[in-house]
């Protein structure tokens, strides 16, 4: 019997998918949940700003619904990730941080000042005009049937001609995923760690990975 | 309120969170241009030019800001 595959792009009605892929993936198999322990909200909190972000619509940046594509399988959504040209419609990080503003209260966002060494530590710039793919996700009974990979060439595939490179960003210790990256062909271009004491407390871990893949 | 007046506030936001001890903004200016200018700070700034003026931005408008010049812009616009 065959499996039906459909690729599509994300619509709104998604919203609570895109919000379990990356929160799923900002978790990166631990319980730390970057987005609360940074802000110092509780998770019901960031789901719900991040659904109302997510239906902003501003495009160039992972939080925004339409960045991102979706694999379905028997009409299900089975895996996703948000993809755009960095740069074409300004910096990503901008962007995102214009809606965090917009949504994150103001003594919440101060709260993120106290960790900005970590930041610092591991800051990667990404690399304007490549294709950037971030909040990767399958869905834990889709797992292990070449989804992944599915999604990643047709993607790739759109994207040739218009971009020569594929670039994401990973964490450090999260050697299923970056195994996983390996095998369709990225190869770890960054490495950065941090040593203090805090990024253990807010990120799944202190190591973080910049991976490539020429298109 | 005068430009001048605008700016000088808008630089006292910009020294109190950039953790710096002067700072001196022109038009043309972007986040590249300033150390300390990040995705973090850059959050932490717009909010507080809008407590500061009392005015309060769309995301539409906050997204659209090409550089330093139309952000002074944009505040005067709210202003008027």
């Amino acid at each position: 019997m065959s499996t039906s595959l459909l690729f599509r792009q994300a619509k709104a009605s998604d919203i609570p998918f895109l919000v379990e892929a990356i929160i799923a993936a900002e978790k990166s198999g631990t319980d730390r949940l970057s987005y609360a322990t940074i802000y110092d909200l509780e998770e019901p909190e960031v789901e719900r700003l991040l659904s109302e972000m997510l239906d902003e619509e501003i495009g160039g940046q992972e939080l925004c619904f339409s960045s991102f594509h979706i694999l379905e399988s028997e009409e299900k959504p089975a895996a996703t990730m948000a993809v755009w040209i960095e740069g074409e419609e300004g910096s990503s990080s901008v962007l995102r941080s214009a809606l965090l503003a917009h949504y994150i209260p103001m003594d919440n966002l101060k709260k993120a000042m106290a960790f900005r060494p970590v930041f610092t530590d591991l800051r990667m710039d990404r690399t304007e005009g490549s294709l950037q793919m971030e909040s990767i996700y399958v869905a834990p009974e889709e797992r292990g049937k070449g989804h992944l990979s599915a999604l990643m060439k047709h993607i790739s595939a759109q994207y040739k001609g218009k971009t020569k490179r594929a670039e994401l960003q990973v964490d450090g210790e999260n050697i299923r995923a970056i195994n996983a990256y390996e095998k369709i062909g990225f190869r770890i271009s960054l490495e950065r760690q941090s040593d203090k004491a805090d990024a253990l407390r807010i990120l799944p871990s202190n190591k973080k990975c910049a991976m490539t893949l020429d298109l | 309120m005068e430009r001048k007046e605008l700016v000088s506030r808008v630089e006292e936001i910009y020294k109190e969170i950039l953790e710096v001890d002067a700072i001196t903004l022109s038009d043309e200016m972007t986040a590249n241009d300033v150390e300390g200018w990040d995705s973090l700070t850059h959050s932490l700034l717009i909010n507080q030019v809008q407590k500061e003026f009392e005015v309060k931005f769309k995301l539409r408008e906050v997204i659209s800001l090409k550089n330093v010049g139309e952000l002074f812009n944009l505040i005067e616009s709210k202003l008027a």
